[in-house]
C-alpha cells in the first residue's frame, strides 16, 4: 500500500514537474521580486487553465462524491472493509482525477496546486499530532464541575494554538482521568463540540479548513480578528449548558481517595517543537518575499521544517509521554491516505462550484452559505466543504481563489462571506463524529479507556439535534440573517 | 494450570498467534478495551467482536477486528482486560482484576496488573 503511494506522488511530480519547469523559468524572467513572481506564476497558471479549455466534465465529480460517502459510511457499515481498502480506494480514486487532468484536460497547474496544499496541510497535521502526542500531562485534582469548565475552556483556547488535532491528543486523557469515577459520555461530547472544533475557530492553526484558507492567502489574523465575536459567545453559552448537565453528575469514585492537587508535564521538550511548527507556518513565500520558492516541487521550506519536526519530535519524545498517551501512527495514516484522495478528487468539483456559483452568484447570501458549509461539514468532511464554498463565494463575484490579489479583494470587500464559510465549516465539524478528524480520535481514546460513547446515530439525535442546532440557529440569527 | 495469582507473580507470559490471544490460567472475562474498540459482548460465532474460550488450562480470546496484533497494535497499545479468575465469585467486584496485555516478540504476551497511570474505567 506504501508502494502504491509513493509511485502515485512519484507519477505525479514527474509529470508535472515537466511541465511547469518551463513555465516556472518563464515567469522569474518577468517578475521584480518574490512576492510579484508568487502572484504572477498563479496569474499564469489560471490563464493557463483557462486556455486549456478548463471545465471538466460533470461525471469526474463522481470519484469525490463516492469517496466523500465512502468516508461517511464505511466506518459504520462496513468497518472491516473499509478499514482495510480505504488507502487503496483514495488512492485509486485520487488517479483517477489526475488522469482525467493531465490527458484528457492536460492540465497540470491544477494538480500541481492541489498537491503543495496538500502537503502543506498534511505537513502541518501530522507534525503537531507527532509533537503534542509527546507531551502526556498528569492532573491529580478532584472532579468539579468547574474544573471541567475550566479545562473546556483552556482547551477551545488551545486549540488555536495547537490545532484542535493537537489540543484533543493532549487533553482528552488528562480529563478523562480527572473525572475518573463520574465519566458520562455527555463530558466526552462537549470536550469534541468545545476543544475538537468550535475551539479551534480563531486561528489557521486551529482547524484545518482555515489553514487552507490560509494557503490561498487569507491573513492569518484576519481569522481571530472577525470571527471572535462569533466564537466567544457560542462557546460560552455550550459552556454554561455543559454546567447545567454536569452538576447534576456526582461522582461514584471512593471518598476517600485523597487528592494532591498536582499538575505534571512530562515531554515538556515537545512544546519546543510545537513553537518551530507554530513560527515556521509564517515561513512562507507569500508571507516572507525572502523564503526561497521551491516550485515546481510541491513542498516548499516551511513544510520541509514540518517533516523534520514529525522525525525529530518522535525520535526525541519522552518515552513515559508515548506510553502515557499510548502513541500511535493510525490516525495519522489514515488522514493522509484520504486526504491525498480528497485533494485530488476535489480539483473538479472545485472548478465546477465556481464555475456555477459565478451564474447563480445573485441568490446566494451569507445566511445560506453558512448552512450550506455547515450542513455539509457536519456529515462531509469539513475541510473539503470549507474549500468548496470558498471557491464558490469566491465565483460569485467573479474572483478567483488562486489569486492572492482575489483573495485579498475578497476579505476586505466580502468579509461577511468568508465568516460565513468559516464559522459553518468548523462549528459544524461537531455535528456528527465524522465531521472533523479529531471527533472520532476523541471517541476511540475514550472506548480505549474502557467508556462507551453514543452510536454515530445517538450523538446526532441525543446531542448534536437537540444543544447544537439550536446554538448555531442563534448565531445566525444574530451574526447573518437578513445581511448579505 | 496456573493461578493468575501465580503468573502475575511470576512474570509468565502468554502467547498470541494472529488475533488469537492465550493467557495461562482460566477466568471469566468481563471487558476488553483495545485501540479505540469496547467489547462486553463475547459470543460464539460472531463475525466481528470478540470471542472467550475456555480450555482445561487456559483462557483463549480471539479479536475479530483484528487480522495480527502483533502487527496491527503499535509498541504503545495496551490490551485492557478486566476478568475474575474461574472458580471467584464474578458478583464480587473486589474479585475484578484489571490487566495489561502487551503484544510482545515471539508470540510473547505480557501480562501485568494494571497500574493506576493507566487510564481505563471499569
Amino acid at each position: 500500500m506504501k508502494k502504491l503511494f509513493m509511485l502515485a506522488l512519484l507519477f505525479f511530480v514527474v509529470a508535472t514537474f515537466t511541465e511547469t519547469k518551463v513555465f516556472a523559468q518563464e515567469a522569474g524572467k518577468t517578475a521584480v521580486n518574490k512576492q510579484e513572481q508568487v502572484v504572477e506564476h498563479k496569474a499564469e497558471a489560471t490563464v493557463g487553465e483557462e486556455s486549456e479549455g478548463a471545465l471538466p466534465s460533470g461525471y469526474m465529480v463522481l470519484p469525490f462524491v463516492i469517496l466523500l460517502g465512502m468516508i461517511a459510511t464505511g466506518p459504520l457499515f462496513y468497518e472491516h472493509f473499509w478499514e482495510k481498502y480505504y488507502p487503496l480506494i483514495a488512492v485509486t480514486l485520487g488517479i483517477i482525477v489526475v488522469l482525467y487532468y493531465v490527458i484528457v484536460l492536460q492540465n497540470f497547474h491544477s494538480l500541481l496546486h492541489t498537491t503543495a496544499e496538500y502537503f502543506s496541510f498534511i505537513a502541518l497535521l501530522s507534525s503537531l499530532f507527532v509533537a503534542s502526542g509527546g507531551i502526556y500531562i498528569k492532573i491529580d485534582k478532584k472532579s468539579t464541575p468547574m474544573l471541567n469548565v475550566i479545562m473546556l475552556f483552556i482547551g477551545a483556547i488551545l486549540a488555536n494554538i495547537i490545532g484542535t488535532t493537537g489540543a484533543s491528543m493532549v487533553l482528552i486523557r488528562p480529563f478523562l482521568r480527572v473525572n475518573k469515577g463520574r465519566v458520562k459520555p455527555y463530558q466526552i461530547i462537549f470536550f469534541i463540540f468545545l476543544v475538537s472544533n468550535i475551539g479551534g475557530a480563531l486561528t489557521p492553526i486551529g482547524d484545518p479548513p482555515l489553514f487552507m484558507g490560509f494557503l490561498k492567502g487569507v491573513d492569518f489574523f484576519w481569522v481571530i480578528d472577525h470571527v471572535w465575536i462569533i466564537w466567544l459567545p457560542t462557546v460560552l453559552l455550550l459552556l454554561a449548558i455543559f454546567y447545567l448537565f454536569d452538576i447534576r453528575n456526582k461522582d461514584v469514585s471512593e471518598a476517600s481517595q485523597e487528592y494532591t492537587g498536582k499538575v505534571e508535564i512530562v515531554g515538556l521538550k515537545n512544546l519546543w517543537f510545537l513553537v518551530i511548527i507554530l513560527i515556521s507556518v509564517f515561513i512562507d513565500p507569500n508571507v516572507l518575499p525572502w523564503v526561497p520558492d521551491l516550485m515546481p516541487f510541491p513542498i516548499g521550506i516551511r513544510e520541509i521544517i514540518m517533516f523534520a519536526v514529525v522525525y525529530l519530535s518522535y525520535r526525541y519524545a519522552d518515552k513515559e509521554a508515548l506510553k502515557g498517551n499510548e502513541f500511535e501512527w493510525a490516525p495519522i495514516l489514515e488522514v493522509a491516505y484520504l486526504f491525498i484522495g480528497i485533494f485530488w478528487t476535489m480539483v473538479p468539483a472545485l472548478q465546477l462550484i465556481a464555475h456555477e456559483a459565478h451564474a447563480y452568484g445573485s441568490q446566494l447570501n451569507a445566511g445560506i452559505f453558512y448552512w450550506s458549509t455547515g450542513a455539509l461539514s457536519g456529515v462531509l468532511d469539513n475541510t473539503p466543504t470549507y474549500v468548496n464554498f470558498f471557491s464558490a463565494a469566491f465565483g460569485k463575484f467573479g474572483l478567483n481563489p488562486d489569486l492572492i490579489k482575489d483573495v485579498k479583494f475578497f476579505q476586505e470587500n466580502h468579509a461577511l462571506y468568508l465568516e460565513a464559510i468559516s464559522v459553518g465549516a468548523v462549528f459544524f465539524g461537531s455535528l456528527t463524529y465524522i465531521g472533523n478528524g479529531p471527533n472520532f480520535m476523541v471517541k476511540s481514546i475514550t472506548e480505549s479507556s474502557g467508556v462507551k460513547m453514543p452510536s454515530f446515530f445517538a450523538y446526532i439525535v441525543k446531542y448534536s439535534l437537540i444543544i447544537l442546532v439550536p446554538v448555531f440557529t442563534l448565531v445566525w440569527f444574530v451574526f447573518f440573517y437578513g445581511r448579505g | 494450570m496456573k493461578t493468575l495469582e501465580e503468573t502475575l507473580k511470576n512474570e509468565s507470559h502468554g502467547l498470541c498467534y494472529g488475533n488469537r490471544i492465550m493467557l495461562p490460567f482460566k477466568a471469566v472475562v468481563l471487558k476488553i478495551a483495545v485501540a479505540g474498540k469496547l467489547y462486553t459482548e463475547f459470543l460464539p460465532k460472531i463475525k466481528n467482536g470478540a470471542v472467550v474460550n475456555h480450555k482445561d488450562c487456559m483462557t483463549e480470546i480471539y479479536l475479530l477486528d483484528f487480522d495480527d496484533l502483533y502487527s496491527d497494535l503499535s509498541k504503545y497499545d495496551l490490551i485492557k482486560v478486566v476478568l475474575v479468575e474461574d472458580g471467584k465469585d464474578v458478583f464480587d467486584t473486589n474479585n475484578h482484576k484489571r490487566l495489561d496485555l502487551r503484544i510482545g516478540e515471539k508470540h510473547k504476551v505480557i501480562i501485568e496488573q494494571m497500574s493506576d497511570d493507566v487510564l481505563f474505567q471499569e
